[in-house]
């Protein structure tokens, strides 16, 4: 099932089926454009942009991999 | 190729951990583009999961990623939006420092999910653990490990109790931070915890 599927499935509007994609999009890149900006500003923050980083990335793959189609 | 469906939990856990990001407020001028308060745009923001979760509430309806038991009731999500607001707010308006405020929210934007991971394969382990990952969190922030350690196994320890109308979200993020802040307030703002009052993340000033 589609992710747009999925939130019409459980029963979302119209708007809810359109923006879910662009949710999951800005949900993936957000934590990392953040970590990114703080590392920008100093480097004595990279510790900041590690955490970030390091705390987001197995969650950001393991919604991606329970994403990607099945191989048949 | 179309993707399919994120499974719930791991989006529920995502949603979780993303929401540290929310401390990209300390980034954001006092006052820009010298027409609002950073304080009031984040208000403002505020607004928009407010009236979503309002909406939602009304139509006793549920979306992807909540909780059965949420469908009726003020969603976890919105628990952690209205408490990292109130500490961002304390910060900006208040006197606590910018590090208590940060971390605090980090601590649980990223300990609460890692707990859950944990606690089906034992819950004296999950706490251990949880509470040693708090307390690196908190030390990130420049955080004396002699504070952050207590504070950590305070927030730990209340994330157990099931409170009927407090979520835990708010309690992870509330607890430290009140904890932390009185040591700060009892330790002359200097002695105690010298790190905290000379820290600060925003280089546009804010922290002391």
């Amino acid at each position: 099932m589609t992710a747009t599927a999925h939130a019409h499935e459980k029963g979302g509007g119209e708007l809810e089926r359109r923006l879910l994609p662009v949710y999951l999009a800005f949900l993936i890149l957000a934590p990392f454009g953040v970590a990114l900006l703080f590392l920008n500003r100093d480097t004595a923050y990279l510790r900041i942009t590690l955490l970030l980083i390091g705390g987001n990335l197995y969650p950001v793959y393991m919604m991606i991999q329970s994403m990607l189609p099945v191989k048949k | 190729m179309h993707f399919q469906a994120p499974d719930p939990h791991w989006f529920r856990r995502l949603n979780h951990t993303a929401a540290a990001a929310i401390i990209v407020f300390f980034l954001i001028p006092k006052e820009p583009w010298g027409l609002l308060p950073r304080w009031l745009l984040l208000l403002m923001v505020l607004m928009l999961p407010l009236s979503v979760e309002l909406v939602r509430l009304k139509r006793q309806s549920s979306f992807m990623g909540l909780r059965e038991y949420e469908k009726g009731r003020l969603s976890s999500y919105m628990w952690f939006n209205l408490s990292a607001v109130m500490l961002l707010l304390w910060s900006d308006l208040g006197d606590l420092p910018q590090g208590i405020a940060a971390g605090c929210i980090v601590l649980a934007a990223m300990v609460d999910p890692l707990l859950g991971e944990l606690k089906p394969k034992g819950r004296e382990r999950a706490m251990v653990v949880g509470t040693l990952a708090a307390a690196v969190i908190l030390a990130l922030f420049d955080i004396q490990l002699y504070y952050a350690l207590p504070a950590a196994a305070l927030a730990v320890y209340a994330e157990q109790f099931q409170l009927r109308n407090l979520d835990d979200d708010m309690i992870m993020q509330v607890v430290p931070a009140l904890f932390l802040a009185l040591c700060w307030v009892i330790g002359d703002n200097s002695s105690l915890l010298p790190e905290l009052s000379s820290i600060s993340i925003s280089p546009y000033g804010g922290g002391s």
